[in-house]
């Protein structure tokens, strides 16, 4: 995969954005849950990179996302 | 199960007399079908019953079971503008079956009773049920996966009920997009806490796959726009008696309710929502 294609980094800004502090020590193994973040800001992070990259995730895409790694994988799949 | 007798009171007892300043004069609690931009709320309610029981093939001399009948609007249609002998209907909530048997409509009864759990030798030969299976499964039921074996039970349920030859006229809701945004998703959690605790709505392709093997699809038609209009219309209704609604049942009644129906016209208007009208047919052995 290409640096290109590392959504990490924009997790992290959408993240800081959407619940207002910093991201900057999460890795792809970080559980989502353990951040602190709950489901209505996932949506809407989850939304925010929908809009940023122009792409449309199914809901069905949505469901058993625990570690950001999964988030990211999402979204990077729907790139190529 | 989803909705328990407490819940579903919860969502229909806070009075009959509130209700009935904003619903149209037979108390339909459901979408309405509108054929022009300009028809009333009370002739699209009339509607909504004729295209479900037109999928039921409803005649004068066909028994039909009305399931979650509410305050007996259906029924009420079924023998007065079809001249049905027997129209029966179920309801969980015991102020709405009292309301229904006190109009004595002829060839009417209504049974209060868990449909799921109703015994009854009797068979029918058509079925109506309007947005009752939305009480059915609650999201931490279908967080575990079981919703199709809810959705299936029910219509197992519907099948051991009638006659073969059998036809049934279906309208749920639907639940469709996650919505993205913040505020949509809290008020729409709010709607399913508060105003209907225990149901989650269906999605489309948990009702084609639960249906089998009991009932064949004949038809689906998708109504968002209708429920669009419909609970904006309650709306605009509910807001004229803000005063009495105020003083007779608190703040909390109006800014609930105003909050619940500016959720539904939104949800229906991004496609978190939807409803749907189907007309299946019995699938005999
Ligand atoms: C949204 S209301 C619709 C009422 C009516 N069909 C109408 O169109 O206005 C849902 C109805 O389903 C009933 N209901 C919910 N769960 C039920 C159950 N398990 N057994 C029987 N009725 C049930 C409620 O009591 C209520 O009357």
């Amino acid at each position: 995969m290409t640096d290109k294609h590392d959504l990490l980094p924009m997790f992290k800004t959408v993240a800081a954005r959407v619940d207002k502090r910093s991201f900057d020590d999460v890795t792809r193994a970080s559980v989502i849950t353990d951040l602190g973040v709950d489901s209505l800001s996932m949506m809407q992070i989850v939304g925010e990179m929908e809009t940023e990259l122009s792409i449309q995730i199914p809901d069905e895409d949505l469901v058993e996302i625990v570690t950001v790694g999964d988030l990211c994988s999402r979204v990077e799949r729907r790139l190529v | 199960m989803g909705s328990n007798k407490q819940e579903v009171e919860v969502s229909y007892d806070v009075s009959n007399e509130f209700f009935r300043l904003w619903l149209d004069e037979r108390m339909n609690y459901t979408c309405a079908v509108f054929e022009s931009e300009h028809q009333s709320l009370e002739a699209a309610q009339l509607n909504k019953l004729s295209i479900l029981s037109d999928f039921a093939k409803v005649t004068a001399n066909k028994s039909v079971l009305d399931i979650g009948c509410g305050w007996g609007a259906c029924l009420e249609y079924l023998a007065t503008s079809r001249s049905v002998k027997r129209a029966v209907g179920v309801t969980l909530s015991s102020s709405q079956a009292e309301e229904v048997n006190r109009r004595k409509l002829p060839g009417v009864e209504c049974v209060e009773s868990d449909f799921m759990k109703w015994e009854t030798t009797e068979k029918f030969d058509a079925l109506v049920s309007i947005c009752m299976l939305d009480h059915l499964c609650s999201p931490e039921e279908a967080r575990k996966g079981k919703a199709i074996d809810i959705y299936r039970a029910y219509f197992k349920k519907c099948h051991e009920v009638t006659n073969p030859g059998a036809w049934f006229g279906l309208q749920t809701i639907l639940r469709n997009k996650i919505p993205r945004i913040k505020k949509d998703l809290e008020d729409i959690y709010f709607c399913t806490h508060v105003i209907f605790p225990g149901g989650l709505n269906p999605r489309l392709e948990d009702i084609v796959q639960a249906v089998n093997p009991y009932w064949e699809i004949i038809t689906v038609k998708q109504r968002r726009h209708d429920y669009e209009r419909t609970t904006a219309e309650w709306l605009r209704r509910m807001r004229l008696h803000e005063a009495r609604i105020r003083q007779e049942w608190g703040d909390h009644v109006f800014d609930d309710y105003d909050r619940y129906l500016s959720t539904c016209v939104r949800a229906f208007d991004q496609f978190y929502s939807s409803l749907a009208q189907y007309e299946l047919r019995r699938l005999d052995a």
